[in-house]
């Protein structure tokens, strides 16, 4: 069964747990099922979007730091984020379709996930909404047209877009609770928050190449001292 | 960085960077400079929030009231400053954790998780205290909005791995231009030794701790002027993000310091986000000090006392590895130690003499304006600089 967390500023940023007519704070003493890889994607910036396994098994569908309508004096948004996560590997397959069509629309998902939740006197979330959003992925086979994202749905390679300058400062911290091997995999995409979109072109390759190449620039820039 | 929500951490942060960057009598010996990788934070560089806290000295007039509502930060963000001496090469990297307010606290999930280990690697702790709380509000609102008990219980976990590993503790009130004006910020310090006592006594309790009081004024212009209840503009019952003051008739003035008449579609009410663990917690609002604009105080201290902190500390790592040098891993250690000092460009006796020499100018503060060393522990004695 799939279960959906988001982290929202309700007198402070907290984790919830969205249910159905209920949306319950996530606390130390009552973790509401909260794997401990989703504390950690929850509490770091980095990682925009990531769709893959943890080490503990859990199947793990994260956005992050999305902006609401509401600003701040700074002209800086509220911002919450969102997570869904499953032990069962019978959900994996709908997990990825929905995680290949808010990848490729990141943006379209942000205005919408952001703005079902409202305050009167409590914090509410729009459930309804986000079901239909739900069965519309179900029922939705034009998505699978695209060849990119049909490849990409099938496939079994992490999806991770980041927004750090590079894809590795945004990966390392993730390998106490990711396999570092399986990370590396996958299709690592680079946001740009200017844009708000994927940059083109942006698939990064991690090895040995740019590590020799980082030597080179600080042995360059000692000689210069 | 610890303290609660909106105290004013990450201008800390952004004072010391500014006042060491522009100061002139520490601008000709250091360049500070910040690599930290903006691009993971929405590009929300901390100079940005420093322009938007000091351009509220343009933008207000004299005589209104003003709040401002920031939002806080909702992760961890690392900043990653470093410090240059002006005439030699090679930097000091220094990383500051600015932590969200509700992850101090032990209830939360994220403590456990991702706050424990970062109290465990970290050698300085600066906890901001909203000093207009500290002095004007009931003991449970202060303790609730300065997350007092949740900093005694937090701090517990600080580990001292040996007697060269020291660890700093530095009490930051913030804020503090009405009592720092009026000569009152003996007052603020009182203060802060009888509601962080328990904490003051644990932290003095262990071995290879300093801990120092150290207020600032982040702006210098802009005072505090009085609490509010927590007021918030609603449209057709759905609340806004606008902040107010209750009504007096039907006129309210909002966080920028306009005044509005409220009729239909909007109303006034209490604002649902303003407690802290089940307290209420109400609005500080300010006023602009006439005839003063930007003229910080202090800010550029935390940056000079960590400094010397970290050269004390580095000082006694090496007197450490000296007296453990003999024999064939001795030898390997300190080649090491040469090695990457050498590769980071470091010239720490360059460092230290400066150090030296602005302790002896008076240029670090160790009291006056309310700076206290309130600790010291013996190891710290032992280095003479």
């Amino acid at each position: 069964m799939m279960t959906v967390y988001a982290q929202y500023s309700f007198g402070g940023y907290k984790i919830f747990r969205l249910a159905e007519n209920a949306v319950e704070e996530v606390t130390g003493l009552n973790r509401l099922g909260l794997p401990q890889s989703g504390i950690q994607l929850f509490s770091h910036y980095g990682i925009k979007f990531i769709c893959t396994s943890d080490i503990d098994g859990n199947y793990i569908l994260f956005v992050n730091d999305m902006p609401c309508k509401e600003k701040d004096d700074m002209g800086r948004s509220k911002t919450c984020s969102m997570l869904i996560t499953s032990k069962d590997k019978a959900d994996v397959p709908l997990m990825r379709r929905i995680a290949v069509m808010i990848a490729f629309e990141l943006d379209v998902f942000e205005s919408f996930f952001s703005s079902l939740f409202s305050i009167k006197e409590t914090l509410a979330f729009n459930s309804t909404d986000f079901k239909a959003f739900f069965d519309s992925v179900c029922i939705d086979a034009s998505m699978l047209s695209d060849r990119l994202r049909s490849t990409i749905a099938i496939k079994s390679n992490p999806i991770i877009i980041y927004t750090t300058s590079d894809a590795k400062t945004a990966l390392e911290p993730l390998y106490n609770r990711f396999e570092k091997k399986n990370l590396r995999k996958g299709f690592l995409l680079k946001w740009d928050e200017n844009t708000r979109n994927i940059k083109d072109n942006s698939i990064e390759r991690i090895g040995f190449m740019p590590l020799i190449k980082k030597i080179i620039n600080k042995i360059v820039t000692i000689w210069k001292n | 960085m610890l303290g609660g929500r909106r105290v004013g951490k990450s201008t800390i942060l952004a004072g010391v960077m500014e006042t060491l960057g522009n100061s002139a009598a520490l601008s000709s010996h250091f360049i500070c400079e910040d690599s930290t990788d903006y691009k993971a934070y929405s590009n929300f560089s901390i100079k940005k929030k420093y322009r938007a806290l000091t351009s509220m000295l343009d933008t207000q007039k004299p005589g209104t009231i003003f709040m401002t509502r920031g939002m806080g930060d909702s992760k961890i963000q690392k900043y990653n400053i470093s410090i240059r001496l002006s005439d030699k090469p090679g930097r000091l990297m220094v990383d500051f954790y600015d932590v969200p307010g509700e992850f101090t606290n032990p209830q939360k999930v994220e403590f456990q998780s991702e706050m424990l280990p970062l109290i465990s690697d970290c050698d300085v702790f600066i906890v901001g205290i909203d000093t207009p709380y500290l002095m004007e509000c009931a003991e449970s609102v202060n303790n609730a909005h300065n997350r007092i008990t949740d900093l005694e219980v937090s701090l517990q976990n600080i580990i001292v791995k040996g007697k060269t590993d020291l660890k700093m503790v530095m009490l930051v009130p913030l804020k503090c231009e009405k009592w720092l004006e009026c000569g009152d910020i003996d007052k603020v310090i009182e203060k802060v030794k009888e509601r962080y006592g328990v904490l003051l006594k644990t932290l003095s309790a262990y071995p290879s701790m300093m801990v120092s009081i150290l207020p600032i004024a982040t702006v210098g212009g802009i005072r505090y002027k009085q609490m509010y209840p927590a007021m918030i503009v609603k449209r057709d019952g759905i609340y806004t993000g606008y902040s107010c003051t209750p009504e007096v008739g039907s006129e309210v003035v909002v966080g920028d310091g306009g005044r509005y008449k409220i009729q239909s579609p909007y109303s006034v009410g209490y604002d649902p986000e303003a407690k802290v663990d089940g307290v209420t917690i109400p609005n500080s609002w300010y006023e602009l000090i006439p005839g003063v604009g930007y003229a910080p105080k202090n800010c550029e201290q935390t940056a000079l006392h960590i400094l010397r902190f970290l050269i004390v500390k580095t000082m006694l790592k090496q007197q450490e590895n000296e007296k453990a040098s003999d024999g064939f891993f001795g030898y390997i250690r300190g080649a090491m130690n040469i090695f990457l000092n050498w590769w980071n460009g470091i010239d720490y006796d360059a460092f230290k003499n400066l150090v030296a020499e602005l302790q002896k100018e008076g240029k670090i503060k160790d009291s006056g304006d309310g700076i206290e060393l309130y600790h010291i522990c013996n190891e710290w004695k032992e280095v003479e600089l």
